[in-house]
């Protein structure tokens, strides 16, 4: 008698070990899903793509004279048909004069939505210089998009 | 149903558990694989951010600095013709504009950004390929090409024009000319003064190893010389002047060309890029 309650006691050993050892391959097996698609759903490229898109939009802003007008509606008008459908942006320009040896900010505009706090946002500058009447104007465009 | 018991039994169970063991170390084998393909794809996403970011910021800098230049003086490169249009003597707030704009990129770039326009601020260019020079000295320009194939020999034309103030040009005449080459460049000088009222047409084949000098001189005065335009070897034009005028140079090649200045822009941060200055 005392053989076989040993026999069943070693059983239930196994037994206890074998649904252990299940229960810890069905853990490593989900916690390894998981760490593969929270890993491959993040796209390392997409931001290049889209801070080159960003780069892009400035260029071409700055070339067709878009930024020269200064110009809120305009602006953004310009920017919500060129984005893709959802994105969100946030354009700000700052222009400097050299005056006595030091450059001074003189203008400085912001478009567009608030910076998200929850969302990427990719950025993008452009340095631009201006000369018109013998004045020199230096301006950076900043754009965030998301 | 065949059961089995005892050791036969004991030898599958242990048989099952060392197959789910080595189950489960392949899928974690697989999940360290992946995942480190997944880091190195990261890191190279994040080093072509780099590498992008600094080529972005020199080529935005080298696209300003050709802005300022182009303000000044106007220069283009058009397949095999380089267009120079400049007033003689070269302007001097030219430096000034280009100091600016370094001091500007250096206090509020996010890079680290030394640009190096020496030669750019004293009218000095490079037609490239032959590494032909085109300088300019007070009262003087010059365009010098080395002595090669890929240089003097892909020299096809000249054309010069200098535009006088009123009243200021009257004759051109050749005091030397040299044209007994059998691979000779064609030259057509034009002067005239802001109304074309008056305008003096000079063509010519010089010898491209030879020396030819055109003389233009004065209205005013007893037929002073007021400006001189020499080709001289190898295939180079030189144009003096006393006074201030108006000049425009166009080089044509048998081959496709590009303006460069003998400077360089450098952007250093996590990745460094440093290159000459392209300006057309």
């Amino acid at each position: 008698m005392a053989g076989k309650r040993e026999g069943k006691g070693f059983k239930g050993f196994v037994f206890s070990i074998d649904a252990i050892l299940a229960v810890s391959i069905m853990v490593i097996f989900i916690a390894a899903s998981f760490l593969l698609i929270a890993k491959s759903s993040q796209d390392a490229y997409a931001s290049l793509q889209m801070v080159r898109l960003g780069k892009d939009m400035l260029a071409v802003l700055e070339k067709s004279g878009t930024f020269a007008l200064w110009d809120k509606e305009v602006l953004e008008r310009t920017m919500n048909s060129s984005l893709p459908q959802g994105a969100g942006f946030h354009l700000q320009l700052d222009t400097y004069k050299y005056v006595n040896s030091t450059f001074a900010l003189v203008d400085s505009g912001h478009y567009g939505q608030q910076l998200p706090r929850s969302t990427n946002v990719y950025g993008a500058r452009r340095d631009f210089v201006t000369m018109s009447n013998g004045e020199t104007e230096y301006t950076i465009a900043r754009l965030w998009i998301w | 149903m065949v059961k089995i018991t005892g050791a036969g039994a004991g030898k599958r169970g242990m048989f099952m558990t060392i197959s789910v063991l080595m189950l489960g170390m392949i899928i974690l084998s697989l999940v360290f694989f992946l995942s480190e393909q997944l880091i190195a794809s990261n890191a190279s996403a994040a080093e072509s951010g780099d590498i992008d970011r600094a080529a972005g910021t020199y080529a935005n800098i080298e696209e300003e600095v050709s802005r300022i230049v182009s303000f000044y003086i106007n220069v283009s490169a058009n397949g095999g013709n380089v267009t120079i249009e400049e007033p003689v003597p070269f302007p001097g707030r030219m430096s000034d504009a280009l100091d600016a704009f370094s001091q500007f990129e250096a206090s509020y770039a996010e890079q680290n950004v030394s640009i190096n326009l020496t030669n750019t601020k004293s009218g000095d260019f490079m037609i490239m390929p032959g590494e032909i020079a085109i300088s300019n000295a007070p009262g003087s320009f010059a365009v010098t090409p080395q002595n090669s194939t890929e240089s003097s020999e892909s020299l096809q034309s000249y054309y010069v024009e200098l535009a006088f103030p009123a009243g200021r040009i009257k004759s051109a005449n050749w005091s030397l000319m040299s044209n007994s080459s059998a691979n000779p460049i064609s030259v057509h000088v034009r002067a005239h003064d802001p109304n074309y009222a008056v305008v003096l047409d000079v063509y010519g084949n010089v010898d491209r190893y030879g020396t030819s000098v055109l003389n233009l001189t004065d209205a005013l005065s007893n037929g002073t010389q007021v400006a001189l335009v020499r080709f001289s070897s190898p295939a180079a034009l030189q144009v003096q002047t006393g006074s201030a005028i108006g000049l425009k140079t166009i080089v044509e090649f048998y081959n496709l060309v590009t303006l460069e200045a003998n400077d360089t822009i450098s952007v250093r941060s996590t990745v460094n890029k440093t290159g000459r200055l392209r300006i057309a």
